[in-house]
């Protein structure tokens, strides 16, 4: 038995998950939408700022998910500065939790000013003083803030999966192959958010159909990263021998990956069902783990 | 007394009378479970089941039988270890694990915020949040008591020095003269953490066993949670320089099947 | 379960273990029940008093029931 199996569980559920889901793709529509910023044609403004909206709204649901989950959700700037000694700064480079407050945080600001640049663009802000912050984000200001932003979405897909790799817990500490996978579930499911919204607010057909088949290539490393990290479990695979097994075999293999792939003709079903094959995949990571406690198993040894 | 100071634990003197777990809630003020109205576990005479974040000293109980009368009883009074490498401390992003003058690990409760990292970082599941003030709790080693100069609330009442306090330098000296006498009665004993060169660079709570350290629900090779960092982060900026290609790839296709498709202008390629 | 003897009964749970185990007298298998703890109705921790068991007959000076071992019927309750 792994030395994973005598640490306690975090209790990290309710919120973490729907945190880590919404993170992972916000992250990937924020990349997706810089990659068209930089290298994009005209037609694709539509999908780049639909990219923007859904990073910026999830960066703000991000950051409220994870302070209400603190047991002292006022206390959450303590993540970020030194509460004895304010405004001295916070930061741990070796630990995700305390560079993930801070990610998060950038994040949050980079994507809010390319949403509000993208909004400035179309001419829909009323309000004067956030007309005058989006009118000053465009041109090169513009993909700087972009490219930013683009980088650190990836960051936030994929620091999730090595937040929980930096534990002692059971599966998670187990692998080292959860942060790429969180990370190309949410490039997946970024695009696969993007499929969905960017015809309403008038893509071209070239965007969507770019969207779809890098959601297919994505749909495929995430195929290849999730046997690795399966394959790195060792001995531990019994673990999936469970519910949690069975929801990601269907769930998160099944609907989530093989079947889109076969609807690849159909993007707009197939981006559906990887949407619900991303929630799955962080549902299945947490509580397979969360499951697991110490005092279980002391009590039976 | 600025020197490192902890624990030695000899399980094997140890009577089960949970003594220390009465102690240190009494000390610390820690709240009673379900009201005070006691749940049975089932599991020999441990109803306190874990430690958490109320229960900061949690004594176990082994029964090894193999029919009537025929086997042992093992008893052992687990706490924080206070790690001298703390996984604790590593990945708490608030700063407020320390450690002290003393070589503990301390977890300053009006810094703390609830965020449960150190919960996942604890190779032994020894922090748990304390429901009544929503942060994360765990022994302090009684550091209260440790800066006025008395010894902590649990070696106080242990009623047989089976929880020994003291400069670690000494408790180890001691640990092994133990060692050695027990050996030498034929009974199987081991340090568990007294070495400095092992794993976390040794426990500044350390224990006697008689067996082996998963029976007490003790991982055999603890390890720090930062072990995982360098090929995580690694795996991910690899995939995410994967996906960066892919995309960029998929994007210049596109282009190349605008330019190829059927009735496009005349005059191949060029860029964009 | 429920523990009874000629004076009474009482409700109790039942801890099974081999420290005390299974004796072997006369060819049949006799069990030993241990209760270690009499219990009482005050307090938090509550429960039936073991001394409805035994026999009334009290030590002169303190009253304390003089015999604490005798034969019992355990039953699941």
């Amino acid at each position: 038995m792994s030395d994973t199996f005598f640490s306690g569980a975090p209790h990290w559920t309710w919120f973490i998950i729907p945190y880590f889901y919404v993170g992972g793709l916000a992250g990937g529509a924020c990349f997706l939408a810089a990659i068209l910023e930089w290298f994009g044609k005209p037609e694709d403004r539509p999908v780049v700022r639909a990219g923007y909206d859904v990073a910026a709204v999830g960066a703000i649901l991000s950051g409220l998910l994870l302070t209400v989950d603190l047991g002292q959700p006022l206390r959450f700037w303590h993540m970020l500065f030194q509460s004895e000694h304010f405004p001295a700064i916070m930061f741990k480079a070796w630990s995700p939790i305390s560079f993930g407050a801070w990610a998060i945080l950038l994040f949050g600001l980079f994507s809010v000013l390319s949403a509000l640049g993208a909004k400035a663009e179309e001419g829909r802000l009323r309000n004067a003083a956030l007309r005058a912050v989006g009118g000053v984000v465009r041109g090169g200001l513009a993909k700087l803030v972009s490219g930013v932003g683009g980088i650190l979405g990836f960051f936030i897909a994929g620091y999730t999966g090595v937040l929980l790799s930096v534990t002692n817990r059971p599966i998670w500490a187990d692998s080292p192959w959860l942060g790429a996978l969180f990370l190309v579930s949410g490039a997946s499911t970024g695009a696969a958010m993007l499929i969905l919204l960017a015809p309403g607010r008038g893509a071209a057909q070239r965007s969507v159909e770019w969207l779809s088949s890098f959601d297919t290539s994505a749909l495929v490393v995430e195929l290849l990263v999730l046997a690795l990290f399966l394959v790195s479990l060792g001995s531990i695979y019994r673990v999936w021998l469970s519910f949690w097994g069975l929801v990601l075999l269907v769930g998160v293999v099944g609907v989530g990956i093989l079947a889109p792939l076969r609807l690849h003709t159909k993007p707009a079903q197939a981006a559906k069902l990887v949407l619900l094959g991303g929630f799955l995949l962080r549902l299945a990571t947490m509580l397979g783990s969360e499951g697991i406690d110490r005092y279980r198993l002391a009590a039976g040894m | 007394m600025p020197e490192a100071m902890g624990f030695f634990t000899d399980t094997t003197v140890c009577i089960g009378c949970k003594a220390c777990e009465v102690a240190c809630k009494e000390w610390n003020q820690l709240p009673a479970e379900n009201g005070g109205v006691g749940t049975l576990s089932g599991d020999s005479y441990d109803n306190t089941r874990r430690l958490d974040g109320i229960h900061w000293r949690h004594v176990r109980f082994i029964e090894q039988f193999k029919g009537p009368y025929d086997g042992r009883w093992l008893m052992m009074s687990d706490v924080c270890k206070h790690c001298v490498q703390a996984g604790c401390l590593e990945v708490c992003p608030t700063g407020a694990i320390i450690r002290t003058e003393f070589d503990t690990v301390v977890i300053q409760s009006d810094v703390c915020n609830g965020c449960r990292a150190c919960i996942a970082a604890c190779p032994f599941g020894v922090i748990d949040i304390n429901p009544v003030s929503g942060t994360a709790q765990k022994c302090t080693l009684c550091y209260d008591r440790l800066k006025v100069g008395l010894e902590p609330a649990c070696s106080k009442a242990c009623p047989t020095d089976s929880i020994q306090f003291g400069p670690i330098t000494e408790l180890r000296q001691r640990a092994q003269k133990r060692v050695e006498q027990l050996r030498a009665q034929g009974t199987k004993a081991d340090l568990y953490g007294a070495d400095p060169k092992g794993p976390l660079g040794g426990l500044n709570s350390f224990y006697l066993l008689v067996d082996k350290p998963e029976v007490y629900g003790l991982p055999a090779k603890p390890q720090l949670p930062t072990r995982n960092l360098s090929k995580s982060a690694g795996f991910s900026v690899a995939s995410a320089a994967v996906l960066g290609v892919l995309a960029l790839v998929g994007l210049r296709k596109h282009r190349m099947d605008d330019m190829g498709g059927p009735g496009g202008g005349g005059g191949g390629g060029g860029q964009n | 379960m429920v523990v009874s003897s000629p004076r009474g009964h009482i409700r109790a749970k039942a801890l099974v273990t081999d420290r005390i185990g299974v004796m072997t007298v006369g060819g049949k298998r006799i069990h030993h029940v241990g209760m270690p703890w009499h219990w009482g109705w005050m307090g938090l921790s509550t429960g039936d008093v073991v001394n409805d068991l035994t026999a009334w007959v009290g030590d002169p000076n303190v009253s304390i029931h003089e015999g604490k071992a005798f034969v019992c019927n355990v039953e699941k309750a």
